[in-house]
């Protein structure tokens, strides 16, 4: 009983002993890539988190009218690099950013795997499938997405493996109303995945024991 | 900047090719005076750029033509020898002596003047797109200062008798509505009589009250403006109608004003047809406004039609004219080419005219309509002058006897070719319409807006739908039917000039050609449908209609580098950057792609075409904003809701909102994307219009010089040019006309055997009483306008000379090409009079009586050129 009472805590000890890292995102593309607002590298080790803000469109992550279903206004959306150099928990927090209260932002987002490497192609594509602009362009490929047109503010988590990501994130309101720009804020925190956080605690429950010998 | 030049040069390009034959719509306000003593009359001849001068006698003879800036529209006498005439698309006043027969001075006025008064010493014009009048001191005729109006277009004006004051009317004003935008307005209401398979109608906005609860802003119904010119102070008057079109003083001190009221309250075309707009009088004293309506109501009647009441109605009414006793008012009726005679004492009409009782029923042609809009009454005889625009002729009507005597063509050329006034005559004829009381006209006044929103939906109608392209998208192939709902809720009037760049027409783009109009005469006129044939000719003459330059643009056409603290030359690179989508869809060089995009583009509920930005510079006054306060009640848009610049519409394609950019460089951005917006350019180049006149003693005037080069420069872009320059004036004591060649650096006279000579030259040859003014003209305009009135290929001072001769009876002849020569008659061969009889045409001749107490005489004739 002791044991196991030491077990836990040893286990609580390792999972929390890492301060939360704040990163500050960097402008524009990371190396090799096209079209990005932002670009960050998240350690989930020590549990990056990054803020910033941006202007999308109130129906750019997707938009009724345009050809094709679940389209999106390339332009008008925000897509943003995010390098994880672990398996993760990626958390996305959202939230519309604007003194004025009506103005429609329902935060929303598509995550593929892989790094865009063109400007070229079409101005707009599909938020629920892969992406690739052009023949002989980086292949996105499509990992998940949250569709909201409720709320203004998204809080969800996306369990990822280590590697190159990007982000499309827009809004969602309905297609007749007005048109306008919103101003947002978002806040990226790369968690540990469970799996990972579950061998270090045995790790460390070994070392324990091993030391108890 | 080399690359702003070049594209500076490639805007210019398109802007050039774009635009070919120009045709400008006059206003007239005050197209004819009368001298004191009756002996001569003063018509504007807007198509000929000339002052026209009559005669008077048994009926008026046209005696000489006098060069005057582009689109005169009004003609005031400010001493026995000297004529001011207002110049709407020269922006000037041409100061003409009449002695001398030539423009003494040119006075540059504000954009698009309509009227001058004279009073206690100053001048006082009214410069209509700058919503203000103009002060120009009368001893050193330059400009002197400027009273700012609140009211749109001022137009009319006149002063009271003792002249203290001065009264201004405004064309475009409120009638006490706005618009509900569409975010807020309810849901609308279909008819129990709408067709039953359509779908729900689009979310729109409402026309409502101005005092509505949900109206945060008030809107000014500034009518008249009454100038005390002791301040001078200004105040206003209001409710007395929502287009004002003249004012007249009578000698009580009452005020005429002929308006017309919009009735846009009552919604959809079924429910307006053949009765959207009354024509009234209102008659104004200190305390009160009595409203006269000068036609049956249609009301009664509604929704059959009063044929009856058709025979007699007075439609648009834009001239009053007071008889000399003060007891009796003429008023002329510009849609129904009717006169009506007002007994003031009771406001019974008591006698009626119809300008066409004299026309064979021969069908309709070019000459049909006549279109009145201003009158003169001579001092002795019993003879009313009538000025029609429409057939550009002037009528002489007996006062007692209610006879038309004579109709005299206001210049000695066509104004205008057959077909394409037959054309612009369907647009204005109120005697099409069922009850005669409306037009195209009536909304579009004078072929441009009223400043209203109708709601014109038909919930009879159905869905039919018009492919449209994704521009916003930059996905020009992908196509996809746009669906239109009939009940399309209200949208602004917008212009009928400068459609030849549209291929799709109506804010929605639903139209796809101007015959596709045809419906709208049996549907909201309640008049039977055009012939094909018939409307091809309103297409014609539409088609070839030009807005006025954008006065922001300077002489040369380029750009300002300054305008409301933007940079419109650095607004170029905000318009067509990219990332913010303007020219996406907002095509050069008209503003319009012609396409209809996602209606999310726009922020709004049903497709909308991109519109044109030729004449957003006119359309910036409204400011519905909590506490705000407006000359009118509708903005920009489709529905006049909206009011901001740079982002006009809802959208989100731009980046200048993007928080991650420094907001001082937004802030540059907008102002300066604003700037070039407001300086588009309308398709016709400013050097149109502009003139510089020289006397004797201004030969080394630097800055006179300087822009007569710029029109000059204007002149010299090869094919791309669309301007020439003209001069006309005195040298040595003759009426000289000549045309500018670029490629000679030259001006071609009026005369065959005289050599092309330099602006220097001319200048060289001006004696101490010479006098010159250089004019832009459109390239096409020029020959007509200077040296070759007939277009003939003859300089007109090499014309042969035309033959004089006397019938038996007492009738002389000559060959009617010569239509600029008159007779003359002399007993002694000193002193000559022109003879004023009526004149016929026939069979290639004229023919002109001479006057009964004639016995014996001299006859010659002479040019009036």
């Amino acid at each position: 009983m002791k044991n196991k009472r030491i077990n836990i805590i040893a286990i609580l000890l390792l999972t929390t002993s890492c301060h939360a890292a704040s990163i500050a995102p960097l402008g524009g593309n990371p190396a090799g890539g096209e079209g990005y607002t932002y670009n960050l590298v998240l350690d989930a080790a020590n549990k990056d988190t990054s803020s910033f803000q941006g202007t999308v469109g109130s129906w750019s992550w997707e938009d009724s009218r345009l050809p094709g279903d679940n389209t999106f206004w390339r332009h008008q959306s925000d897509w943003l690099a995010v390098t994880l150099t672990s398996d993760s928990v990626l958390r996305i927090q959202a939230e519309r950013n604007d003194p004025v209260a009506d103005i429609k932002l329902f935060p929303s987002f598509t995550i593929f795997r892989g790094i865009n490497d063109t400007t070229e192609g079409p101005h707009f594509g599909s938020n629920v499938s892969d992406l690739q602009w052009e023949a002989g362009s980086q292949l996105l490929e499509y990992v998940g997405h949250h569709n909201n047109s409720v709320s203004g503010e998204i809080d969800e988590r996306m369990t990822l493996a280590a590697g190159d990501y990007t982000i499309l994130f827009g809004g969602n309101a309905r297609s007749e109303i007005d048109a306008v720009n919103v101003a947002y804020s978002m806040t990226l925190t790369a968690i540990p995945e469970p799996g990972s956080s579950f061998l270090i605690a045995l790790g460390g429950i070994l070392l324990l024991r091993r030391r108890n010998r | 900047m080399k690359r702003i030049i070049v594209f500076n040069f490639l805007l210019v390009f398109q802007i050039v090719a774009s635009a070919k034959e120009q045709l400008f719509f006059a206003r007239e306000t005050h197209p004819l005076e009368i001298s004191p003593d009756g002996s001569r009359l003063f018509v504007v001849d807007a198509p000929g750029a000339r002052l026209s001068v009559f005669a008077t006698g048994a009926a008026p003879v046209l005696i000489k033509e006098i060069p005057v800036g582009l689109l005169p529209v009004a003609v005031r006498l400010r001493a026995p020898d000297e004529a001011w005439v207002v110049n709407e698309l020269s922006d000037s006043i041409s100061v003409v002596s009449l002695s001398q027969e030539v423009v003494v001075k040119t006075i540059p006025t504000g954009d698009e003047p309509g009227d001058v008064a004279f009073v206690g010493g100053k001048a006082y014009v009214t410069c209509s797109r700058d919503n203000r009048l103009d002060i120009i001191d009368l001893e050193t005729y330059e400009k002197s200062g400027e009273i700012p109006l609140e009211g749109l277009f001022p137009r009319s004006l006149t002063s009271s008798s003792n002249g203290t004051r001065l009264y201004v009317s405004f064309l475009m004003t409120s009638n006490g509505t706005t618009i509900l935008p569409r975010s807020i307005a309810p849901p609308q209401e279909v008819p129990g009589w709408a067709n039953p398979e359509l779908p729900e109608p689009p979310q729109t906005g409402k026309i409502v009250t101005t005092d509505h609860p949900e109206i945060p802003y008030q809107v000014q119904d500034h009518d008249i403006a009454i100038i005390d010119l002791a301040g001078p102070t200004t105040s206003y008057r209001g409710n007395l109608g929502t287009n004002l079109f003249n004012l007249t003083i009578l000698p009580d001190g009452r005020i005429l004003a002929p308006n017309s009221e919009a009735r846009n309250l009552i919604i959809f075309e079924p429910e307006l047809r053949g009765r959207f707009t009354l024509s009234r009088l209102a008659i104004i004293d200190e305390n009160e406004v009595r409203q006269l309506d000068l036609n049956s109501n249609p009301d009664l009647t509604f929704p059959e039609i009063d044929r009856e009441a058709a025979t007699t109605a007075m439609a648009q009414v834009m001239s009053t004219l007071p008889e000399e006793d003060g007891q009796h008012v003429w008023l002329a009726a510009f849609g129904s080419d009717r006169l009506a005679k007002l007994r003031m004492s009771d406001l019974m009409i008591t006698e009626r005219v119809d300008l066409r009782s004299n026309d064979q029923s021969i069908g309709r042609n070019g000459q049909t309509v006549r279109g009145p809009r201003g009158m003169a009454i001579h001092p002795t005889l019993p003879h009313l002058y009538v000025f029609n625009k429409l057939s550009h002729t002037l009528t002489t009507i007996d006062r007692n006897r209610l006879e038309i005597i004579a109709e005299t063509p206001v210049g000695s050329s066509p104004d205008l070719a057959p077909s394409l006034k037959l054309g612009r005559a369907f647009l204005f004829d109120a005697r099409l319409s069922g009850n005669g009381l409306v037009s195209c006209a009536s909304c579009h006044i004078d072929l441009e807006r009223d400043g209203m929103a109708w709601d014109l939906g038909n919930p009879k109608g159905e869905v039919f739908s018009v492919p449209g392209a994704f521009l916003s998208l930059h996905a020009p192939n992908i196509f996809e039917d746009r669906e239109m709902h009939p009940m399309k809720g209200p949208m602004v009037t917008q212009t009928l000039i400068g459609l030849v760049e549209q291929t799709k027409l109506h804010w929605r783009g639903d139209k796809p050609d101007i015959q596709s109009f045809n419906a709208t005469f049996p549907d909201l006129l309640a008049a039977e449908r055009l012939e094909e044939s018939e409307m091809n000719l309103v297409a014609d003459y539409l088609n070839k209609l030009r807005h006025h330059p954008n006065p922001n643009l300077q002489l040369d056409r380029n750009l300002p580098t300054e305008l409301n603290g933007g940079n419109p030359v650095d607004g170029i690179a905000v318009y067509t950057l990219f990332d913010n989508h303007c020219s996406s869809c907002h095509l050069l060089p008209s503003g319009s792609s012609n396409n209809i995009d996602i209606p999310s583009t726009v922020g709004s509920f049903q497709p909308l075409k991109d519109t044109p930005f030729r004449t957003t510079y006119q359309r910036i006054h409204f400011d519905p904003t909590p506490g705000g306060i407006s000359p009118s009640g509708y903005g920009i848009g489709s529905d006049g809701s909206l009011h901001e610049l740079p982002i006009g519409h809802p959208y989100s394609l731009h980046i200048l909102d993007d928080i991650n950019r420094p907001p001082e460089v937004r802030q540059k951005e907008k102002r300066d994307l604003t700037a070039f917006i407001l300086s588009f350019d309308s398709g016709t180049a400013p050097a149109i219009g502009q003139s510089e006149t020289f006397a004797a003693q201004d030969i080394g005037n630097e800055k006179k010089l300087s822009r007569l080069e710029v029109l000059e420069s204007q002149s010299s872009l090869g094919q791309y040019s669309e301007v020439s320059v003209v001069a006309h004036g005195l040298i040595n004591g003759i009426s000289r006309s000549f045309r500018y060649d670029p490629e000679l650096d030259q001006y071609h006279p009026d005369l065959f055997e005289e050599h092309p000579a330099s602006a220097t030259n001319l200048l060289a040859r001006l004696s101490s009483t010479d006098v010159i003014t250089f004019t832009g003209v459109p390239i096409e305009d020029a020959g007509r306008l200077s040296t070759d009135r007939n277009s003939n290929q003859i300089p007109d001072r090499s014309e042969p000379l035309p033959t004089l001769q006397i019938q038996p009876g007492g009738t002389i002849n000559w060959v009617q090409s010569a239509s600029s020569w008159y007779p003359e008659i002399s007993t002694d061969f000193e002193n000559w009079t022109p003879l004023a009889t009526p004149r016929r045409g026939d069979n290639g001749l004229f023919f002109q009586p001479l006057p009964n107490n004639v016995r014996r005489g001299f006859l010659r004739l002479r040019n009036t050129n």
